[in-house]
């Protein structure tokens, strides 16, 4: 039996304005323990000014490779049309970033039209999510997730002299006994 | 120093060494949480924790005249048990999962209603220090309010174990509200009154307990004084301590 809890996609906004760029995963029992601990694994130092969190099985990916050999007929979809948010690799070194939204009937329809629009030169892989689908969090919670962190510093463990200074204690020690 | 200040200067004193036991109370979990994410989010709120106590702790230095930088290590690492003045339920082992959290959130609540009311203190450094504090302290109220309610509502186990932990807790309540020796600094208006915290605390706290369907006790036990401890303090200060006085002075 898997006894893990599903894994959420994190994305994190820098500053306002910026692009959603995915930071990593986390895992948690639903969408509004996922933003909690995407908040603690991934904002305890650095700027944020957003968050957002997805199920792992919610977003649709495409790579380059895939999308040449897609089936063109499942790319219609059925049902009815809603937003789908789209993120792209630009280069093998960035994470996927936020870059738009579509408007389609299935993940394969926005798929489609994802790569219609975003395929900027370089774009590797395409992701899509639902829009509804997302867990975010909201402006009024910025003070309280993300305006701590900016009034502490972030120390490198070396700044800490612990081992050192364990290692001279020891010596020390040593030295007594001997 | 008058005695207003004497009086106010125990008061913080108080405040400090509860957040500081409970931070490490909780610290105790790191490296042992059920999943790496919920144990690296504990560990943030037990800092988070600890840097309100050195905050609580420099007010108390700064009111008794004491040296801000140095003295919150004294009274954190040279002091004996009894001369601690946080409330018993903090001192308490970490138990479970479960009660950690209820545990934490009974905390987080209490921060809740006394920030609320300490950032119109007439007291100006205390109100500053609230400013600063309540924050925080809005993220961990929705940290330990969401898992509280998940655990009351999730599995039989969950449940179960969370109200043994609340039977546990609960008689300990009373003793975070008394009001021993605080009513002139209540009257001058620089903290609250611990009835009308404790007013507060219960409606709020109720409301949640109910709203998860479980069961409060009902009796509550004669309430000792800030000061009277568990034996449970004395080992968590042994832990707590060992370091700094096998090597006094030793920094990093």
């Amino acid at each position: 039996m898997d006894t893990q809890w599903p894994r959420f996609f994190v994305f994190k906004q820098d500053q306002q304005g910026e692009p959603f760029l995915n930071c990593g995963t986390v895992h948690a029992a639903d969408g509004e323990l996922a933003l909690l601990n995407a908040r603690d694994v991934f904002v305890r130092r650095p700027d944020c000014a957003g968050l957002w969190v997805v199920l792992a099985e919610h977003i649709t990916s495409q790579s380059l490779d895939e999308r040449a050999k897609r089936e063109p007929a499942a790319e219609v979809g059925e049902g009815s049309e809603e937003a789908f948010v789209v993120f792209a690799k630009r280069d093998h070194r960035r994470q996927h970033e936020l870059v738009g939204e579509v408007i389609a009937k299935s993940a394969e329809a926005a798929l489609s039209a994802a790569w219609g629009q975003f395929a900027a030169t370089g774009t590797t892989v395409i992701w899509v999510v639902p829009k509804r689908r997302i867990f975010a969090s909201e402006d009024a919670d910025g003070e309280a997730w993300f305006a701590p962190a900016k009034d502490k510093a972030y120390r490198h463990s070396a700044f800490y002299r612990t081992n050192s200074l364990m290692r001279e204690i020891k010596a020390n020690q040593a030295e007594d006994d001997g | 120093m008058d005695d207003l200040t004497t009086s106010l200067a125990e008061c913080v004193l108080g405040w400090a060494d509860d957040e500081m036991i409970l931070a490490h109370r909780n610290s105790e979990w790191t490296g042992h949480g059920p999943i790496l994410e919920e144990d690296i989010a504990l560990t943030n709120i037990a800092l988070d924790e600890m840097g309100h106590a050195q905050i609580l702790y420099g007010i108390h230095a700064d009111l008794i005249g004491a040296d801000v930088e140095t003295y919150p290590d004294q009274l954190v690492f040279f002091r004996e048990a009894p001369d601690f003045r946080n409330a018993q339920i903090w001192e308490l082992p970490r138990g479970d999962w479960g009660f950690t959290l209820l545990r934490q959130y009974f905390h987080d609540e209490l921060e809740h209603v006394r920030l609320k009311a300490l950032v119109d203190s007439e007291h100006e450094q205390l109100a500053q220090a609230a400013a600063k504090i309540a924050t925080e302290e809005l993220y961990h109220l929705r940290f330990s309010q969401a898992r509280v309610v998940r655990l009351a509502q999730g599995t039989p186990e969950s449940r179960e174990r969370l109200q043994v932990a609340l039977d546990q807790l609960w008689p300990n309540v009373p003793q975070l509200f008394e009001n021993r020796g605080l009513d002139a600094i209540v009257d001058r208006g620089w903290v609250p009154s611990p009835a009308d915290l404790n007013q507060a605390w219960e409606e709020r706290v109720l409301s949640l307990l109910h709203d998860v369907g479980l069961e409060v006790p009902g009796s509550k036990r004669h309430v000792p004084p800030r000061g009277q401890h568990s034996e449970h303090l004395v080992s968590l200060l042994d832990e707590l301590q060992r370091v700094a006085r096998a090597y006094p002075g030793a920094s990093w």
